[in-house]
Formats: structure tokens, sequence, C-alpha cells
């Protein structure tokens, strides 16, 4: 009876080691970068539950030329500032914008790629039978309308400041991913979706969606590590600037980001 | 400290649709409750067979993912459910299972010659149900249904997963707004909290005036 | 049917996960269940005041919340590395320990009064009396209750996605996004849970025959 409890009590600790152990084992020469992951073509898990993406290859590729290691681990994109502020991870390389109010909290690094934001909507036919967007950017934000966003994203920073914020009385409608909102829009919960313009023209195809029009905010993407972090910072910099010079950038870009 | 504070508002319109939906569900699991209930201990046996499979279903399968299918796969099978019915539907069915248990064991633990007796006396067996076994059967119930009720009120947290900006989903908002992560979600817990003590002081109160003398669940 | 072979295998190492942290956050809850439970009944004044309060935070406050706090709060302090898991683990485990120190309370109680004081008088310390003569019994008494709370952690398990956890809800959701198969995803998803919960109700069944001890009452409960 002793036996039983004792063996029973230390399969419980070793198993409550086993939950807290793994927090030991990130060597010092690997850098952990955080995802969303769900943000095609960008970084995302792909069906196999493998990290993919032009982020992820660029990073493995930088992370392979200057000789550390990385490992990517998918983030609650709106909880990604603080998680990497707590050293849970060490870096951000995701697609995420450079914002004032991000560049507050963190370091970013030189751009490295520019998109607009995507207004999409349902896709139907006119008269003609030719397929055409259900409604335009200007019907779309209209009293009433209910658009949908990812939680966290400069899409809903967007949305809050120049439609909600300018006395449109939209409903902004937050959903986990955007893939999420997609589905609602197919389904037709929403009226339309705005995302960044390589995700929603990534995600649509084989969908009855359409873009609609484009936010031309201009957002630079760069990638995230904390203030103090500034040798990290230097080896992010140093490996953007070598591989934009080299075919592997291009191939990457072709690959992940032209026409899909 | 004070942008944060300007965020308690947004909290607010939270807790109302959090109380909007409780309003709609916590009704709709107890008239569920009973029926499926009912159904188990009085029915024909497709009937019976029907409701022991809702209760095992329904009680084994996670909340989210009841609410997902109601979300996203009904909408394949043509049913288009707005987020506040799917959330309240969701709410009301799944705590109906378990509701449907408690009462079912409560009815069970009542002497059958109660029932015999007011058969005897010419009652219908409806008639008999209605008057003499439910009755008794929701007091002994009251400890089992009160849990559930402790644990919807909770689990309605789960709401602003389907796009509703309940009291949760609002906290999500304000803590990503203003970083202030530990500080919005605790007092968003501590207003659950609140909630949850309302009920059980509520529920304490019901057990207290439903007392009879010599009628206890262990008789 | 070739979709259903693509998508389990993809869906079952999400399992494994949802399992692990369902295993540590049990035995979390276990470890710490029982001296809370007992300290609930033997423990100094201040001790028990203390943990009133636990508790009240534990079970007034919903799991995603929770989870929220801990993963966001607790791992938000500077210098504290909380991954994901850990968190959840921590958030879940805590929980069932406040309800499982409940349910040994509640169960110590069960054991009669007499037992104990005649573990007392033949010399025993309480804690060797609490070890063997008490918990034993209390640990039977507590066993189906175990069973429930074991279906409520694999249920919540579902709830860590939220916080990052590749457990198995979160493998669906992507999965059902990236190959639109939302039904087929969704509807397997639920079966794995639902048989999961019945694979756990009998085994705790099991270890309820396995442990019974004749003449002990576990049959007496009202």
């Amino acid at each position: 009876m002793n036996n039983v409890r004792t063996r029973n009590l230390v399969v419980g600790l070793l198993l409550l080691v086993c939950a807290i152990g793994p927090a030991a084992l990130v060597g010092a020469e690997t850098y952990v970068d955080g995802i969303d992951a769900a943000f095609p073509p960008f970084s995302f898990i792909d069906e196999n539950g493998k990290p993919s993406g032009f982020d992820v290859e660029v990073l493995q590729w930088i992370a392979a030329e200057l000789g550390f290691d990385v490992k990517i681990v998918p983030v609650e994109w709106d909880a990604i500032i603080p998680t990497l502020l707590s050293e849970e991870i060490d870096l951000i390389a995701s697609g995420m914008s450079i914002t004032a109010a991000r560049a507050e909290q963190v370091g970013f690094t030189d751009s490295y790629w520019s998109v607009d934001l995507a207004i999409v909507v349902r896709e139907t036919t006119d008269a003609d039978g030719e397929p055409v967007a259900e409604l335009n950017p200007f019907t779309l934000m209209q009293e009433g309308r209910r658009i949908g966003v990812q939680r966290g994203t400069t899409s809903q920073t967007w949305l809050e400041e120049n439609v909600a914020g300018a006395g449109i009385d939209v409903e902004l409608v937050l959903y986990e991913n955007f893939l999420l909102a997609l589905e609602d829009l197919d389904i037709g919960r929403i009226d339309g979706a705005v995302m960044d313009f390589p995700t929603a023209a990534s995600s649509i195809a084989g969908r009855p969606l359409t873009i609609a029009g484009t936010i031309a905010t201009g957002e630079i993407y760069g990638y995230a590590v904390r203030p103090q972090d500034t040798e990290l910072l230097r080896l992010l910099n140093e490996g953007l600037r070598r591989i934009q010079m080299t075919d592997t950038w291009d191939e990457l870009v072709q690959k992940w980001l032209v026409g899909k | 400290m004070s942008d944060w504070l300007a965020l308690v508002p947004k909290l607010l319109d939270g807790w109302v649709m959090t109380l909007r939906l409780l309003g709609v569900a916590i009704p709709l699991g107890l008239v569920v409750g009973v029926a499926v209930a009912l159904a188990r201990i009085y029915g024909p046996f497709p009937l019976r067979a029907i409701a022991a499979v809702y209760q095992s279903v329904l009680r084994g399968i996670p909340l989210i993912v009841q609410l997902f299918v109601l979300y996203y796969v009904l909408p394949r099978a043509n049913l288009l459910l707005s987020p506040f019915i799917a959330a309240t539907v969701g709410f009301g069915l799944c705590s109906g299972a378990y509701h449907s248990e408690y009462i079912r064991s409560a009815i069970s633990s009542i002497p059958r010659g109660q029932m015999d007796a007011a058969r005897a006396l010419g009652m219908s067996r409806s008639q008999a149900v209605r008057t003499v076994i439910l009755p008794q059967a929701f007091r002994r119930a009251v400890p089992g249904c009160g849990n559930e009720l402790v644990y919807l009120v909770k689990y309605s947290s789960l709401a602003y997963l389907v796009t509703l900006v309940d009291l949760t989903g609002a906290g999500r908002l304000a803590a990503s707004a203003s970083f202030r992560f530990f500080e919005t979600f605790l007092v968003v817990g501590l207003i659950y909290l609140l909630m949850v003590a309302c009920v059980e002081a509520a529920l304490h109160v019901l057990q207290r005036r439903w007392k009879r003398s010599g009628v206890g669940v262990g008789a | 049917m070739s979709d259903l072979v693509r998508i389990l295998p993809l869906l079952m190492q999400g399992a494994a996960v949802t399992l692990l942290l369902l295993a540590c956050s049990l035995a979390v809850g276990f470890v710490l269940g029982i001296p809370i439970g007992v300290l609930h009944v033997f423990g100094p004044g201040p001790v028990r005041w203390g943990l009133r309060g636990f508790d009240l935070v534990m079970r007034g406050f919903p799991a995603i919340v929770l989870l929220f706090l801990i993963y966001f709060g607790l791992g938000g302090i500077q210098g504290v590395h909380l991954s994901s898991l850990q968190a959840a683990v921590l958030a879940l485990g805590l929980r069932s320990a406040a309800y499982q120190g409940q349910l040994v309370r509640g169960t110590i109680g069960m054991v009669e009064q007499g037992q104990l004081e005649a573990a007392r008088a033949l010399g025993m310390s309480l804690p060797t009396a609490l070890r063997s003569v008490v918990l034993p019994q209390a640990l039977r008494h507590a066993l189906p209750s175990l069973g429930n709370e074991y279906s409520i952690v694999l249920k919540d398990t579902a709830l860590a996605f939220t916080v990052g956890v590749l457990e198995m809800m979160s493998r669906a959701q992507f999965l059902a996004m990236s190959t639109r198969k939302i039904t087929l995803v969704y509807i397997a998803v639920a079966v794995i849970y639902w048989g999961l919960t019945q694979a756990g109700l009998l085994g705790f069944h099991a270890i309820e025959r396995g442990v019974r001890v004749p003449g002990m009452g576990t049959g007496d409960n009202p």
C-alpha cells in the first residue's frame, strides 16, 4: 500500500518534471522564432505540422548562413509581443508590420517587404454571367456592414481608426485567425474581410471570393526583437542584407509571393 | 493607467452580452434537461435509447467542439446560425445533457411506491409525474443542477470563440489594446466569480425555502 | 474516405499532445490535491483561509480565463520562461488541484471519526494515521469523482489552443481550414474526444474494481 502510493507520487512528480523540463533544453546558440501559425504565404503550419512559408524559409537560410540555430514555434498572434518580451521567444519573423505603436515596444530590423491591405468580398455573377465582386469598397464601408479581421492585426487597427473611428458604424467582427474570417465570409455571416494582400491572394483560391480593392497602407514588414537584443538585431539585418543579394531571394519571392 | 480604466466600459458591454447569453441558455438547458430525463425514464425504447446517446455524446465532447460544429459545420448543411443563436443553442444543449442526468437520477431516487400510490388514486401517468414525482425530483436535483448552472456561467466564456463580444471577448480586446493582460483578466475573472457567487447564493436560498422536514435525499 | 486516411494521422499527433497535457495536469492536480485536501481538514487556521482563497479563484474563474492569466500574466513577468504547454499544465493542473482538494476533503469526512481516533490511540502520529488509515479509504471513495475530473480536464485541454498549445483542437482548426473538409475534421475530432472520454471512464471503473476492499463500504455511497 505504501509502495503503491509512493510509486504514484513518483510518477506524478516525474510527469511534472517532464512538463517543466523542456524549458531548460533550449541552447545558447538557438534562437526561438515565434510565428503566426495560419498566415500564408509568410508563415504557417502546413498540413503535416511543419512550419512553412516565405519568412520561415528566409530565416532558415539566414540561420544557416550566419551559423546559428533557429527553432520555430507558433504563438498566439494577438499576444505575440508580450510573448517576445517575456523571453519565451527571441524574435518574430512572421509578416509583422512595422508600426509606431509596436516600435515603442520592440526593436525592428530593416524592412524587407511591403504590402497593402486587401478588401475581400464574395463573388457573384453579373447579368452577362461574368464574375464580379458583390460589394465594392464604398458599399462595404457603410453603416451596418459586418467586416471580419484577425484579432491583433494592422487590419483591425486600420479599420478601428479610419472607419469606425471616422464615424462609420460598421461592425468589426474579430476572428482568431483570418482563415476563419474567410470561412465566415464564404458562409455569409460577414459582408467583407480585410487582411494583408499576399495572404488574401493566396487564400481565396477555390472559394467564391474576390479582392474588391486594396487599401494602400504600404505597410512594411520587419523582424521584431527585444529592444535590448542589439546583437541579434545586427545579425538579422546582416542576414537580410546578404540574402537579398542572392538568387535565393528571387527564387523565394517567386515561389511564395508572386501571382498565386 | 487611466487609459486602461477607459476600457472598463467595454468590459461592462461584454458583461451585458454574457448576461444576455445566460438569460437564454439557462432556461433552455433546464427545459432540455427535463425533457431528456423524462424521455430516458418514461419513454418507449427508441426514445430512451436516443436520450441515452444524446447524454453520452454531449457530455463526452468538449463544449468548444460542439460550438464549432454548430457554427462552422451546420452551414455546410445549409443551416446558418447567427453567433448568438449558435452559442445559446450550444450552451443549452450541452448544459441540458448534464441537467438531464441529475434530474434522471433524482427521479429514480423517488420510491416506486409514490408512483404506485398516485396511480392507485386514479391519476394518469402524466398527472402523477407532473404533480407528485417532478416536484420532489426538482428538490433533489437542486444540488446537481445548481452545480451545472455554475459551470454554465463559467463556460459561457467560450462564446467569444464564435465571434461574440462577451465578457471574455471584451477582456481580450481590452488586454491587447492596453498590454495589461494580467490586470484585465484578473478583473474579468473576478466578475465571473461574482456571477458564480450570486448563483450559489440563490441556490442556497432556494434549497432552504424548498426544504421539507422528513424529506431527504438519503431517505 | 481517402481524406479521412490523410487527416487521421495528423489529428493523432495532436491527440498525443492532448494526452500529454491531460496526464500532466491530472498529475499536478493529484499531487497537490491530496495535501490541499488534508490541509483543508487538518491544517491551521491561516492556511485554511489561504486555501479557501485559492479555491475561490480556481473554481470561480472560467478555465479559459485561468489559462490567459497564467500564460499572459505570469508569463509576462520579466525573467519568467513559460512555454504554452507549461502554462496550460499549470493552469489546468492548479484548477484540478483545487477540485481534487475539495474531493479529498469531502471523502476524508466520509471515513468515520472513530478510525482516526483509534489510530491515534494506538500511538500513530497524525501524518502516519492519515497515510495508513484515512487516506487509503478516502481515496477509494473519491475514485468515481476522480473519473469525472478526468473527463472535465480532458475537455478543458481543448481550450489550450487559445494560448498556442498544438494539441488536437488546434490541429483540427488548421486542417479544417486548409483542407476545407470542415465537416469531416470536426466530426472526426468529436469522435476521438468521445472515445478518449469513454476509455477514461472504463479505465477508472477498472481501477475502482481493482482496488476495492471487501466490506469497506464503497458501495454504500448515497
